[in-house]
């Protein structure tokens, strides 16, 4: 197993490197303050290269994952997806837990805590929410956030291949996240296969039940967008911004609203514009 | 500790008796604006047993009465307003407003809302400004974070941004269009071009569903 994960990360490797020597770096813009402004705030110095690998996730996407998706969609019924994003979700509240600790954050951990037991036995096995209907509220926390809240930035945007969107601070949360899981310690140190398939099966549903989830936002972001690829950048770092914020408004946005200039005079002059039809 | 909290509970509660009919009467009436819109919505637009040309229309008018859409469009183009000619202005604006209005009239065939809860209202960085919170459950039991930004003008509520999961929509828009400025390297006038372009590409889109539909 170890040959082919082995094998998987240098044909990763390979695409970034021919996708990256194809397209090289956006080239700040030096002559003007402003738009060198907008260029650190964006924040993409790999703009090219990730574009390009939007563009082939977007291809693979097309033709694999979301026809699964689609497909798991017909043949389900919504109850049962419902039963296996509660199981993924119950699955997933160790790591939650770690990360609550780890941000100090105890009334969460211990509502995640009573959430794992609950769902986990009178969920039967995490496939009932139960803990949600008793008014105990779900909360997504990850090694990424974690990093955030210690005050880690989050550097440059990347698109991975196969996985998309994300940048240095969640790959390591990412990293940190599967090392915290007890369920990876227990599947990759096993001698019964059935265990260790059960880790494969986790991890596939885990990327088919996202997907179906996301099936209709992400038709309706792309459907209305003309710029997709900067659509998906701006929603990922924002979404990313209020999970690590849990909701409160993030410095992102209220710095923007900060620096616009609200005062009337203009847009009094502009207001008949309301209401023109466009024909 | 369990003193301690509660003088903690009892200095607020004293407090927030003093400093709360202001503050509720204000929070009542932002959270009563963003209620009636939606319950207007639902039932004048979404559930409304008209055809999808005529939701497009009332959600149309809706969102021009209920949304201050030239200071919108202004926050979206950001540092390019300045350098736009008026008519480019007139242009944008109106360009803008009908990809908000094509969007959203797809959204309502889409999804299907069961219910909106209002919780409560979060102040802003500017006094005149405020959200007010609201999570929008689905027919598929998801539930999503909805944050409505007013601003007062004139002593009555405007939409100026929603935000979806923490997402604002004017900022990912304004992000959206500046890339698009740069890229297309025409400046305001680009962008408009390509906005046309996407509207005339949306209403197709739109008819061929309608007909689509009447031959099912």
């Amino acid at each position: 197993m170890v040959a082919t994960k082995t094998k998987t990360f240098a044909l990763l490797l390979a695409v970034v490197f021919i996708l990256g020597n194809l397209t090289g770096c956006a080239v700040a813009p030096k002559d003007d303050t402003e738009a060198l402004a907008e260029f650190k705030e964006t924040n993409d110095p790999l703009e090219p290269t990730n574009r390009a690998i939007f563009a082939f996730n977007k291809i693979i996407d097309t033709i694999v994952v979301k026809p699964v998706a689609r497909g798991y969609r017909l043949a389900t019924p919504q109850f049962a997806r419902n039963g296996v994003n509660n199981l993924l979700s119950n699955l997933s509240s160790p790591v939650v837990f770690a990360n609550d600790v780890l941000q100090w954050k105890l009334k969460e951990s211990g509502e995640t805590l009573g959430r794992f037991v609950l769902n986990s036995t009178v969920g039967i096995a995490g496939l009932f929410d139960v803990a949600t209907e008793m008014g105990i509220p779900k909360h997504k926390e990850d090694f990424g956030q974690t990093l955030a809240v210690w005050g880690v930035g989050e550097g440059p945007y990347i698109v991975f291949p196969f996985v998309g969107p994300t940048n240095p601070r969640d790959i390591a949360g990412e990293a940190v996240d599967f090392f915290l899981d007890p369920f990876n310690y227990i599947v990759n140190h096993t001698d019964k296969e059935t265990l260790e398939n059960a880790g494969y099966v986790r991890a596939g549903m885990r990327v088919v039940a996202k997907r179906e989830k996301m099936l209709d936002p992400i038709d309706d972001l792309e459907r209305n967008s003309v710029d997709f690829y900067v659509t998906m950048r701006s929603f990922y770092r924002q979404y990313r911004n209020g999970l690590i914020k849990d909701g409160a408004t993030t410095e992102e946005i209220e710095d923007e609203f900060d620096d616009f200039d609200f005062s009337e005079n203009e847009s009094i002059v502009e207001n008949k514009l309301a209401s023109i039809e466009y024909e | 500790m369990k003193t301690v909290r509660f003088f903690i509970v009892l200095i607020f509660s004293i407090f927030f008796a003093f400093s709360v009919p202001s503050a509720s009467a204000n929070e009542k009436t932002a959270i009563d604006f963003v209620k009636e819109l939606s319950d207007k919505a639902i039932s004048n637009v979404v559930n409304a047993d008209v055809d999808n040309a005529e939701k497009t229309k009332r959600f149309r008018k809706l969102f021009e009465e209920a949304a201050d859409i030239p200071t919108i469009g202004r926050f979206v183009l950001g540092r390019h307003w300045r350098k736009a000619t008026k008519k480019e202005r007139t242009s944008f604006i109106k360009a803008f407003k009908e990809i908000v209005v094509l969007s959203w009239s797809r959204r309502f065939d889409d999804y299907a809302v069961q219910t909106i809860e209002f919780i409560n209202t979060r102040e802003t960085g500017r006094k005149e400004q405020v959200y007010v919170e609201s999570k929008v459950i689905q027919n598929t039991g998801d539930i999503v974070n909805v944050d409505w930004r007013l601003r007062k003008k004139n002593d009555a509520y405007k939409i100026i941004d929603i935000n979806i999961a923490s997402a604002s929509m004017a900022l990912t828009y304004k992000k959206e269009y500046s890339s698009v400025i740069k890229n297309t390297g025409k400046g305001v006038k680009g962008l408009i071009e390509t906005l046309e372009k996407k509207i005339t590409q949306m209403i197709e889109e739109e008819q061929s569903k309608t007909s689509a539909a009447h031959t099912e």
